[in-house]
């Protein structure tokens, strides 16, 4: 299991991602994410959807009622230009982070051994 | 009956009408959820799951309400926001805000009693607090008017013992002259009551001349009228006139260029003109006037420079800027350290202008003196905080009949924040409504306060400048303070143990031990100020019965003009010597209560064989006539009264007081016959011919002083106001005074006749220790008021809550003396532990002010026993009636209830 600080803090950066693939809505956002983590992270209603609110309310996404090509209507979000350089944002972080960790669990042989030499 | 189908639509239909009451899902969150919940289903019917189980699955996996709703919230406001629906959220808050006023309004008629206790204590201890607010922002307002009043400071000498606002004349000419900082300085001189008469009505009137130079009106702001004041006090000739002695002078006649004099000071021929009218001072003002006249008016003798010894002006300064009073004092001792050289005895200070009033220095009652703010003000929180733990005490009590109402409403999914305001409304409403009573209470009882501490308050105050949005703030904070505690307190209880039963495992325990503290400390703060009632009386019944030493009864003293001739002082004294209702009269410049001189001299050098050299003694010298010592009835200790039979005794004789000879190390008997000399070195040396008893000269505040009696000459003492003391015979006052009047009239007519009776004297001279124990008392039984209105609610309240028990108890054989005790006890017990805590606070706050006495009562036991045992009795007033009624009742009537 993922823990629910990393649950909450990855949120917004996968929204963010999987709405700039182009616009979805709700239900698909949270089978996405499940099908990305093999199942391991599956958000409820009263996770997601509060959040989508909340950015919309901060201007990152805007939303419109649609008909789906397989008949409901649907809520659509999209990102906003806002929405997308705030993406852009979340990626070099998040990329930072990762590249930080990565340099620790496969540390470049020379410098490890002049560590411990020293 | 139908076979059990299960039916998606009608089921997600109910699922979304159960969300539809709450506000925090919008019907557009609605739409949303609700496709997603057929997604989520349609998808799990997908992979092959029964549609109903599917359905279950899918609510499952949305997460529960509870959760779901606290996300909403959390960005709701951002949603009315971006939608524009913020109107709506108000109107529905505000109808939230209606349903809890008239829940309030069904509670405070429901429960009658407890409303009236809370209103009631609220709103006198409310009213105390404006009464006391407007008596501390009136002394704290004074002298703040002057524009320039940041850059004013008065400055201050230093006499025998404490600091005096009496500076040289020569101080404001080397400030003014040689310090930098000092913009302006200015003299002042005066204030006292002269007749003033017009000149072409001849109409007099006595008022309050100031004398003072142009700078005058540099400093201060007295607005202008007419005419111009700086130029009038230029001249020798000119006087200012207040908008008032203007009108009682010239009526609605322009005053301007009118002729006045002053003719009991000065020749009738000498007369001034009127050149300009300012404003009355303001209340709020230390300087106070009716005219102004130029300061030269006091003669070359009195405004002598080079004369650092001899004060008499007060004086003020201007700054460039507002200084720190310490670098302003540092600055004028440097100034004045070449012209003072080596007389370092004279140190003077600075001090801001507002300072002056709540210096004591000119205290008057229980005005100007900052320890009587700060008393005033604790006293006033005191009651308030009584009023305020009746507040919480009832209603936590009544928490108990509330428990099932909070209950229900939680049951039905009121939140806590709704039922803590729900309870915060409730007190919000008491408190308007005590604080509208507490208005017209104050009004009422202003003349009643302005009477106690001496001001002239209006109820218009409370509207003035900043006032009303703190008293505002004061209702807010009370009511925040109030209703806080009771609201949360309510709100808390869970909702389960609640509904169970009333009496079980909510029943609050600690609420009930916090009921007892709050107890404890109203009635230790009443007994505190009961024990400071009884004591204040003692110490005021022993100053007024105290043997001052000399005999005051029936002595009346009659002021005499100082330009008045010696011959008819002596021609006045033999007419009313001479009348049959005058036992005895004597002239003297030195009465009990007007010793106005004071000489600190080396024992040696008043008293050259007195053991005791090296030491000062700070002699009350008065000069007298034979009768002296006769008129006042003093005891003589050894010697001789002064007698027309020793012709030395005119020149050169003393009389001193105990006190004086044991300060020069000898005995009474021993003091008689020694040589003794007071005054400057040109005096010859005397002797001490008697010696009388001790008596008071001041108040009981002071020590006894030494005192030094001789025969009149022209001496040291002479210069003095004079006066007339005659000992009168018991009947027929008025006409012995009416014959005194006359013969005075017809030797000094142009001086009104003042007098006055020694002991109305000396009892006017403890004028703010008689209002302190008029307002401590007035404190003490508002405390104790309120203290057992809020004891009777609860009392009241445990009687209703014990009904049952006490019925049972009475079927099992309790008498009513048993269950009247039952009732009474813990309060008599609370009682007696809030005395026994008052009793080491109230000790030493009453020994600290006892101190201001040099006579005083010792504090014994007895008034502790009075006021305890007063406590006790009323306590048991209060809640006994109770008692014996809820004991008395019939058991079969309490047991059948419910």
């Amino acid at each position: 299991m993922i823990p629910t600080a990393l649950v909450g803090a990855s949120i917004k950066p996968f929204v963010l991602s999987i709405l700039a693939e182009g616009e979805n809505y709700g239900y698909a956002i949270i089978q996405r994410v499940k099908e990305l983590t093999s199942g391991q992270m599956e958000w409820t209603t009263s996770t997601l959807y509060p959040v989508l609110h909340g950015m919309e309310n901060s201007g990152l996404l805007r939303s419109e009622w649609r008909v789906s090509p397989d008949g409901p209507r649907r809520k659509y979000y999209a990102l906003t230009e806002k929405g997308a350089s705030m993406m852009e944002l979340e990626k070099k972080v998040w990329l930072d982070v990762h590249q930080a960790l990565m340099q620790l669990w496969n540390p470049a042989p020379g410098l490890s051994a002049g560590l411990d030499l020293a | 009956m139908r076979p059990y189908h299960f039916d998606l639509e009608l089921a997600i239909a109910a699922w979304r009408r159960s969300l539809t009451f709450n506000r925090t899902f919008s019907g557009d969150d609605l739409d949303e959820l609700e496709q997603h919940l057929r997604d989520q289903v349609a998808g799990l019917v997908a992979i092959g799951t029964p549609e109903e189980q599917a359905y279950r699955q899918a609510l499952r996996e949305m997460g529960d309400q509870g959760t779901a709703e606290t996300e909403y919230r959390k960005v709701y406001w951002g949603k009315l926001h971006r939608q524009h629906r913020w109107v709506d959220e108000f109107y529905w808050r505000g109808s939230m805000i209606k349903n809890y006023v008239s829940i309030a309004v069904r509670q405070m008629r429901r429960h009658k009693v407890y409303t009236f206790i809370n209103v009631l204590g609220l709103s006198v201890s409310m009213a105390c607090c404006l009464l006391v607010g407007l008596y501390i922002r009136d002394e704290l307002a004074f002298d703040r008017f002057h524009e320039k009043a940041d850059r004013l400071y008065i400055l201050t000498g230093k006499g025998t013992d404490h600091i005096s606002l009496s500076t040289p004349y020569s101080l404001a000419t080397v400030l003014g002259s040689e310090l930098p900082d000092v913009a302006h300085a200015t003299r002042v001189w005066g204030g006292r009551d002269i007749p003033i008469l017009q000149m072409d009505t001849r109409n007099q009137v006595d008022r309050q001349v100031l004398l003072t130079e142009p700078s005058f009106f540099k400093l201060f702001t007295f607005p202008t009228l007419a005419g111009d004041p700086e130029a009038t006090l230029a001249k020798p000739d000119g006087v200012i006139l207040t908008a008032s002695s203007a009108r009682l002078l010239f009526g609605s006649e322009d005053p301007i260029g009118r002729q006045v004099s002053f003719p009991p000071m000065l020749n009738e021929n000498i007369t001034f003109t009127v050149g300009a009218v300012v404003h009355d001072p303001p209340a709020a003002s230390s300087i106070q006037f009716d005219v102004l006249a130029p300061l030269s008016l006091m003669g070359p003798m009195m405004l002598k420079e080079n004369e650092w010894g001899f004060s008499l002006l007060e004086t003020y300064v201007e700054t460039m800027n507002p200084l720190d009073v310490s670098t302003l004092t540092e600055r004028i001792t440097g100034v004045l350290q070449p012209h003072l050289g080596e007389e370092t005895e004279f140190v003077f200070s600075a001090y801001p202008m507002a300072w002056q009033h709540l210096s004591g220095l000119r205290a008057n009652g229980l005005t100007g003196q900052s320890k009587y703010l700060y008393l005033f003000g604790s006293v006033a929180l005191l009651v308030l905080l009584i009023a305020s733990v009746n507040y919480v005490n009832l209603v936590t009590a009544q928490a108990m009949r509330r428990i099932r109402e909070v209950g229900v409403r939680k049951t039905l999914g009121a939140f806590r924040m709704q039922l803590a305001t729900q309870f915060l409304v409730e007190s919000t409403l008491l408190c308007l409504a005590a604080f509208a009573l507490a208005g017209l209470a104050t009004a009422g009882a202003l003349p009643f306060f302005n009477d106690l501490v001496d001001k002239q308050l209006t109820a218009g105050d409370l509207f003035n400048g900043w006032s009303l949005p703190a008293w505002g703030a004061a209702l807010l904070a009370l009511t925040t303070v109030a209703g806080m505690y009771p609201a949360l307190y309510l709100a808390r209880f869970e909702p389960m143990s609640m509904l169970r039963g009333a009496g079980g495992a909510a029943s609050p325990s600690g609420g009930r031990r916090l009921r007892q503290g709050l107890i404890i400390c109203q009635f230790a703060i009443s007994a505190m100020l009961l024990i400071a009632t009884g004591i204040i009386y003692q110490q005021m019944q022993y100053v007024r019965q105290a043997d001052l030493g000399f005999d005051g009864e029936q002595v009346v003293v009659i002021d005499l003009p100082q330009n008045m001739p010696n011959a008819s002082r002596e021609t006045l004294k033999q007419r009313v010597a001479a009348y049959q209702g005058v036992l005895s009269v004597t002239l003297a410049n030195g009465t009990p209560g007007r010793f106005y001189l004071g000489f600190n001299r080396p024992a040696e050098e008043s008293a050259p064989d007195t053991p005791n050299t090296g030491q000062t003694i700070s002699y009350h010298p008065s000069s007298v006539d034979y009768d002296y010592i006769r008129t006042f009835n003093i005891p003589l200790l050894a010697g001789r009264d002064f007698s027309q039979a020793y012709p030395a005794d005119a020149l050169n004789a003393y009389i001193l007081n105990k006190t004086a000879v044991q300060e020069l190390g000898w005995s009474p008997a021993e003091a008689v016959g020694k040589t003794f000399r007071l005054g400057p070195p040109e005096v010859p040396n005397g002797e001490i011919v008697g010696v009388v008893e001790d008596f008071h000269i001041a108040t009981l505040h002071d020590p006894i002083a030494p005192v030094v009696l001789q025969m009149h000459r022209s001496g040291p003492v002479g210069g003095l106001p004079f006066t007339l003391s005659a000992k009168l015979e018991t009947g027929n006052i008025p006409e012995t005074l009416a014959y005194i009047e006359a013969q005075y009239s017809a030797l000094a007519p142009d001086f009104p006749f003042a007098f006055g009776f020694i002991d109305d004297e000396f009892d006017a001279m403890y004028r703010a220790e008689e209002r302190l124990s008029r307002t401590i008392t007035v404190a003490a039984a508002l405390a104790i008021f309120l203290a057992c209105l809020g004891l009777f609610g609860l009392a009241a309240f445990t009687a209703e809550r014990r009904t049952k028990e006490i019925g049972i108890r009475k079927v099992l054989g309790a008498t009513v003396s048993n269950i009247a005790l039952l009732l009474s006890r813990e309060f008599l017990v609370l009682a007696t532990l809030a005395f026994i805590l008052a009793i080491p606070p109230a000790y030493l706050l009453m020994q600290n002010w006892l101190s201001e006495f040099a006579f005083r009562i010792s504090i014994g036991p007895g008034i502790f026993l009075l006021a305890g045992g007063l406590l006790w009795a009323i306590v048991l007033l209060t809640i006994g009636h109770r008692a014996v009624r809820t004991a008395l009742a019939d058991p079969v009537e309490s047991l059948r209830y419910e």
